[in-house]
């Protein structure tokens, strides 16, 4: 990686800032600015290290910050909670670079209860439009993820995959309000006729569809946008099995793909190694010396204790009771060439308490604990490149990772997450921030795993700040011909760089000098 | 039928959200501050609360039933972080709903669990 130049931030634009959105939210002072540091970070020296953080009230406020910004060259980082723990957090890819904080935007500007939509700002959480729902007894549920503490506009921007009919939140994202970075508001789709009635009922409008644009992207400032929910079901029926051996998950994708695609199962499947639960359990010096790996002679030891499988499926079914029953029997038809095991069930019925479970719409905090694993000082990150939901080429990319993880020494959290027509695996590594042996290691074992799905054409679609450039340049079609698209793109449409310089691996012309 | 409603914005008149139910002990005090802030992990069934009790035992799970927990250190640990817990920015909460949330710790502290 190239020696990244620390922008100066000026005080002049400093003093702007202060004079149009109030000195109290212009953050400069150290502990203002923890919670903007990446906190599972483990380079030396902070690549990452914030300049600073602002956050506007408002699009009139955002504005007055990008006028200001273009005029300085200051660049920003603008995050919706900055809760992407593993991914960097709110902390910014280049050092130096400004937090543009949308935390302060929290409203929920609009609810449709009959079509199923709500319309978020970026600083509105799964806890907040939880506690609204409830609140206001509007019965639909959002899908939530593992760590619920984050943004749901920020989470579906940068394509985060959960549990519910809703669970690929980017899908479900629909009509967007953006502000360019010359400060002019945009709607996207239908939400680009004043007025209209279907801004987030219909994803298409007249003409190219922006909206992919503005996700995962440097390109604007999403500030508002519509997200689908799921009308509250009749009735949750949720079949659990705990799959004794390593080698079931090929099975299980033959079984299961052919139902994803046909419609039987309603959205992603979660399959996760026993890793993922004993990792939140904070007992790992009962099997492990030190900053080792578990050794795989002990794994039998600690299933039988926690009474988990090597994978645990847990599907649920949402809607009218015929329905769910009919869809648990093709699954369990399907299920039953391959094992002679039987699903555990249980339903939730409208009007039951809703179990604390984000298969059941309500959030939690709870996989947060992951990052205490090694140590109290502990950070993680994730490699989950995207694969054909085919049987063999999931059994290799298992076995290739689970090979890698023991060359490189650590515990192995896996997942495989099936889509329609596709699947994600989840490779997590666990490691001790302080630890420069082990966070060399994992440094190792994350480029080592990349190249490795590199080389079977098989990418990641997210990553940390410390690895974008990287990932970026496995997009290598046509010679880069994509990341020359965007590299044009992002000098039209930000000519002064100041918007997020590096997401993505997409960088500004003036700092794009002497990367490849 | 179109069903809209109006317009809503978070934080606004929502006393009463997250209120405490009887407990034996003190109860989380049950204000919006401490609900929203502090209440989503660190109330019964949160993920604090299990860090806390696998850590320090059951009766030191709940932070409103700490009887060692001095303001300095809840304000400490609030903007800094520690273990999973996440350093809270100001715009999570600022420093006046921080005073708040400590105050009203305070006499829960001072009657909370036995030493």
């Amino acid at each position: 990686m190239p020696e990244i130049e620390r922008p100066a931030v000026s005080q002049g634009a400093m003093r702007a800032l202060a004079n149009e959105i109030g000195s109290e939210w212009v953050l400069t002072g150290e502990e203002d600015l923890i919670p903007y540091h990446d906190a599972y970070g483990f380079t030396p020296g902070d690549p990452h290290v914030p300049g600073g953080a602002v956050a506007p009230r408002d699009t009139d406020e955002l504005r007055a910050v990008l006028r200001i910004a273009n005029e300085h060259r200051l660049p920003l980082w603008p995050v919706s909670r900055g809760k992407n723990y593993g991914y960097g957090g709110a902390a910014p890819c280049m050092a130096g670079t400004l937090v543009l904080d949308l935390g302060r935007m929290r409203a929920i500007t609009d609810v449709d209860v009959a079509r199923g939509v709500v319309v978020v700002e970026p600083g509105v959480g799964f806890f907040d439009l939880f506690d609204f729902l409830e609140r206001e007894k509007i019965p639909l549920w959002a899908s939530m993820p593992g760590n619920s503490l984050g943004s749901v506009l920020g989470n579906a921007l940068e394509y985060g995959l959960g549990y519910g009919p809703q669970g690929d939140r980017a899908a479900s994202l629909v009509g967007m309000e953006v502000m360019l970075p010359d400060g002019a508001l945009i709607r996207t789709g239908m939400g680009a006729m004043d007025a209209s009635p279907c801004w987030n009922l219909f994803p298409y409008s007249y003409g190219p569809s922006w909206d992919r644009l503005f996700m995962q992207s440097s390109f604007g400032v999403v500030t508002r946008a519509g997200v689908w929910l799921t009308p509250e079901p009749e009735e949750v029926l949720s079949l659990s099995m705990e799959l004794p051996n390593e080698a079931d998950i090929g099975w299980v994708v033959e079984a299961l793909a052919p139902l994803c695609l046909r419609g039987v199962i309603q959205g992603p499947v979660n399959i996760g190694n026993f890793m993922r639960i004993v990792m939140g359990s904070g007992r790992r010096a009962e099997w492990a010396d030190g900053k080792h790996a578990i050794p795989d002679a002990r794994h039998a030891e600690i299933m039988a204790d926690f009474k988990l499988g090597w994978w645990g499926l847990h599907l649920s079914f949402y809607g009218e009771p015929d329905l769910n029953r009919a869809r648990a029997r093709v699954v369990s038809e399907a299920i039953a060439r391959h094992t002679t095991q039987q699903f555990a069930t249980s339903s939730w019925k409208r009007g039951d308490p809703r179990p604390q479970a984000p298969s059941h719409g309500v959030p939690i905090s709870f996989p947060l604990r992951i990052a205490n694993w090694i140590s109290p000082n502990g950070g993680h990150l994730g490699f989950s490149p995207v694969l054909p939901p085919d049987r063999q080429a999931i059994e290799q990319q298992i076995s290739r990772s689970r090979a890698l993880f023991r060359q490189h020494d650590f515990d192995f959290y896996g997942g495989v997450t099936l889509g329609q027509r596709h699947v994600n695996v989840v490779n997590m590594l666990a490691y001790d921030r302080a630890d420069a042996d082990m966070t060399g290691r994992a440094d190792r074992l994350f480029r080592a795993l990349m190249d490795d799905a590199k080389t079977r054409g098989f990418g990641e679609y997210r990553s940390h700040l410390s690895y974008m450039d990287d990932v970026a340049r496995t997009y290598d079609f046509g010679g880069h011909a994509l990341h020359r698209l965007n590299s044009w793109m992002k000098d039209a449409i930000d000519p002064n760089g100041i918007l997020a310089p590096g997401k993505q691996g997409i960088w500004p012309a003036h700092l794009r000098e002497g990367r490849p | 039928m179109k069903a809209r409603i109006a317009v809503l914005l978070l934080g606004a008149g929502l006393a009463g959200v997250g209120a405490g139910h009887a407990r034996d002990m003190a109860p989380a005090p049950a204000t919006r501050d401490y609900a929203s802030a502090c209440g989503t992990c660190h109330d019964k069934g949160g993920f604090a609360v299990r860090v806390l009790t696998d850590r320090r035992g059951a009766r030191h799970s709940l932070i409103h039933q700490r009887h060692n927990l001095p303001p300095e250190a809840i304000r400490t640990i609030v903007r800094n972080g520690m273990g999973a817990m996440p350093a809270m920015s100001r715009l999570e909460v600022s420093d006046a709903e921080l005073t708040r949330i400590i105050a009203e710790l305070e006499p829960a502290r001072q009657r909370g669990s036995a030493p």
